[in-house]
């Protein structure tokens, strides 16, 4: 199935595929395995990408990108996480950053951070939103003065000081620059309080903390960031002060779709072992295929990850449009393609059996990297609110 | 030296499905898999990133055309090519085109490089991969050369200019030899370490497609339906039976088993 995909949509999407053949699949379940997390990340594999243009596929041309539109974007994602789920996110990330810095930097901002990305062949991005006691309160986003950052920012011989601890944040000990919200109005939520700097690495008083020992999606590095009296120029708020979910909600588009594209490529994985398998193990006389249930279960799977993605492209398909997008959009794929995900790699490791449940045939690690779904990106029941309140008080 | 380098492209149907899932239409004499991805014929892809490799050694003034002939569904391959930075791209289709046998298709190739002669864009060097990853005739090299009066170097896993010429490493039975030849001249090439085709930049990509491909048929290369005529056919095309028989060898110890299956070789034959 081409899935509308036009000739140099496909052809990208080949490129990455043998990118990801090559370079990403066969290190991939060595580098899962590493105890330390640290070690679970590969800058060989970044570098390649980024002499590719994989890193900078969503960064204009004029800075020495590619400049594509989301859905390419998604479709990209989708196929590097068909190989690695750590893997897509590290670049999900940067390109939707990219993209954000592009529409929401000041030209001033856009001229200091746009080409020292471009160029840096490590050039990595983070954003910091999440602390231990936030999370599904910026999600949903609850409007409460109760709701705030944690991570203040405040105003101090005409500078901003950020004080304050973020967690979980991928690419966190990894990027070069940082989108960091902090509390900028104490009397406010974060809703209507919170501002966002752009936060270089080598910033004093900006510091990485550990980095998280993770269950699954151990190729992308999520690390805790502290802030000890951090300064940021005036100049380095992205957007307005006060106003940093505008910026979440105006420019940040196509972020759910690129999460739902990434575990969505677990799926497809998954999927493609599975149908390997029942199509020559064979148990009952004859191949597991040929058992009706097991066919069924197949076709099911195909079912749900078909739907999936038809759910991203719509989504990445109008985050790109002027005059806004329905808001569920940012809010319901990824909520669905993370349940798919999860029925079809429980239903992998089902099938496969026992050898599925041995860490040499890889299915397992499949289990365990779409779990990260179930939350990353927005827990799915935060995620399920977050788009009833666009039913309930939406046309 | 600057050389202009014809790579010969074929598309086919992806080598890599499984077995089981392969099919053939006897009635039509060919392969009949719904779904399955056409791909470069492997060897060609070869002979591509070798191509390219030469050009870039060579410098400026050097250049890279791949050609392929099929139908408007080949220009996908072409734009692989592309994408990979060879400098254009021209296929050959049309209806006199298709069917054709491997001296058809040598017949029409020879004429496309006389086509680029005339039009001011001799080509030096044909490279071809030393068989199509689909019927693996491993004739169309050497018919190309024929045609065109060329001396034909087969099974060169590598290609590097020297003075006047080309040095190139064939492949052979038992090891490889080193030979010069001097353009214009055809070569099949082999796989090597050496010549396993890059990785598409996100750029070239988008580059190769807003490249025109030039399209010919028959009579745009001066070709009438008669030259290009079947010298083969293909009389039937089937997928062999196969079946496996499996006999456990009797015997209570090791060395009764062994006399055991050395008494059933000899019965069998084989012995």
């Amino acid at each position: 199935m081409r899935w509308g995909r036009t000739p140099e949509q496909q052809h990208l999407v080949d490129t990455v595929r043998e990118f990801a053949s090559r370079h990403v699949a066969p290190v991939a379940p060595d580098l899962d395995r590493q105890p330390n997390p640290a070690d679970c990340f590969s800058w060989a594999i970044v570098e390649e990408a980024s002499r590719l243009g994989i890193r900078t596929l969503t960064l204009a041309q004029e800075y020495g990108g590619a400049g594509v539109d989301s859905l390419t974007a998604a479709m990209v994602i989708e196929e590097l996480a068909r190989a690695d789920l750590g893997v897509s996110v590290i670049f999900a990330q940067t390109l939707k950053i990219a993209q954000t810095l592009q529409r929401a930097c000041t030209p001033e901002q856009a001229r200091q951070f746009l080409p020292a990305f471009a160029r840096n062949d490590r050039g990595l991005l983070a954003i910091a939103i999440t602390e231990p006691d936030v999370s599904s309160d910026y999600i949903i986003p609850f409007d409460h003065p109760t709701a705030q950052f944690r991570t203040t920012a405040v105003r101090a011989d005409g500078t901003w000081v950020l004080n304050g601890r973020k967690h979980f944040i991928s690419n966190g000990n990894r990027a070069m620059l940082y989108l960091v919200f902090a509390q900028t109005d104490r009397s406010a939520s974060l809703v209507h309080g919170s501002t966002c700097f752009l936060v270089p690495r080598e910033t004093p008083g900006f510091s990485i903390g550990r980095v998280h020992d993770k269950m699954g999606e151990r190729l992308v590095n999520n690390a805790e960031l502290v802030f000890q009296d951090c300064r940021v120029p005036d100049a380095q708020v992205l957007g307005r002060v006060n106003d940093g979910f505008a910026l979440l909600r105006e420019f940040f588009p196509a972020s759910n779709a690129y999460a739902a594209a990434s575990v969505l490529g677990v799926a497809q994985a998954a999927y493609e072992r599975t149908l390997q398998w029942t199509r020559t193990r064979a148990q009952g006389g004859r191949r597991l295929i040929d058992h009706d249930t097991t066919a069924a279960d197949l076709a099911e799977m195909r079912m749900l990850i078909d739907a999936a993605r038809a759910y991203v492209y719509v989504a990445a398909s109008e985050a790109d449009r002027t005059g806004g997008m329905d808001p569920t959009l940012g809010a319901l794929p990824k909520v669905f393609a993370a349940r798919v995900a999860w029925r079809v790699v429980t239903r992998a490791l089902e099938l496969h059996g026992g050898y599925g449940y041995m860490r040499e045939t890889g299915v397992e690690k499949l289990v365990r990297d779409a779990a990260a779904f179930l939350h990353s990106d927005g827990a799915n029941r935060s995620l399920l609110l977050k788009a009833a309140r666009f039913i309930r008080d939406g046309p | 030296m600057a050389m202009h380098i014809l790579v010969c492209i074929k598309q086919v149907l992806d080598p890599e499905i499984p077995p089981a899932l392969f099919r053939v239409n006897r009635a039509e004499r060919r392969a009949d898999v719904p779904g399955a991805a056409w791909v470069m014929s492997t060897f060609d892809a070869n002979a591509l990133e070798t191509a390219l490799q030469l050009r870039d050694a060579l410098g400026a003034g050097s250049s890279v055309t791949a050609l392929s002939l099929g139908p408007r569904e080949a220009e996908t391959v072409l734009r692989k090519a592309l994408g990979v930075t060879a400098d254009s791209a021209v296929l050959l289709s049309g209806p006199e085109l298709g069917g054709l046998d491997s001296a058809g298709v040598a017949t029409a190739i020879a004429a496309a490089v006389r086509r680029l002669g005339d039009e001011g864009r001799p080509v030096d060097l044909v490279l071809t991969g030393r068989q199509a990853a689909d019927w693996e005739h491993g004739q169309t090299g050497g018919m190309i050369a024929e045609a065109l009066g060329w001396p034909c170097l087969t099974f060169a896993s590598r290609l590097r200019p020297v003075p006047g010429g080309l040095e190139a490493r064939r492949e052979v039975e038992d090891g490889h030899e080193i030979v010069v030849a001097h353009p214009p001249l055809v070569a099949t090439i082999t796989n090597d370490a050496t010549n396993r085709l890059r990785l598409a930049k996100v750029r070239d990509v988008m580059r190769a497609h807003r490249t025109p491909i030039a399209t010919w048929g028959a009579a745009e290369v001066g070709l009438d339906v008669g030259e290009l005529a079947p010298r083969t056919e293909v009389v039937d095309l089937v997928v062999p039976e196969r079946e496996s028989h499996c006999e456990l060898v009797g015997g209570e110890t090791p060395a009764e088993q062994a006399a055991t299956l050395a008494r059933r070789l000899r019965d069998l034959g084989i012995l």
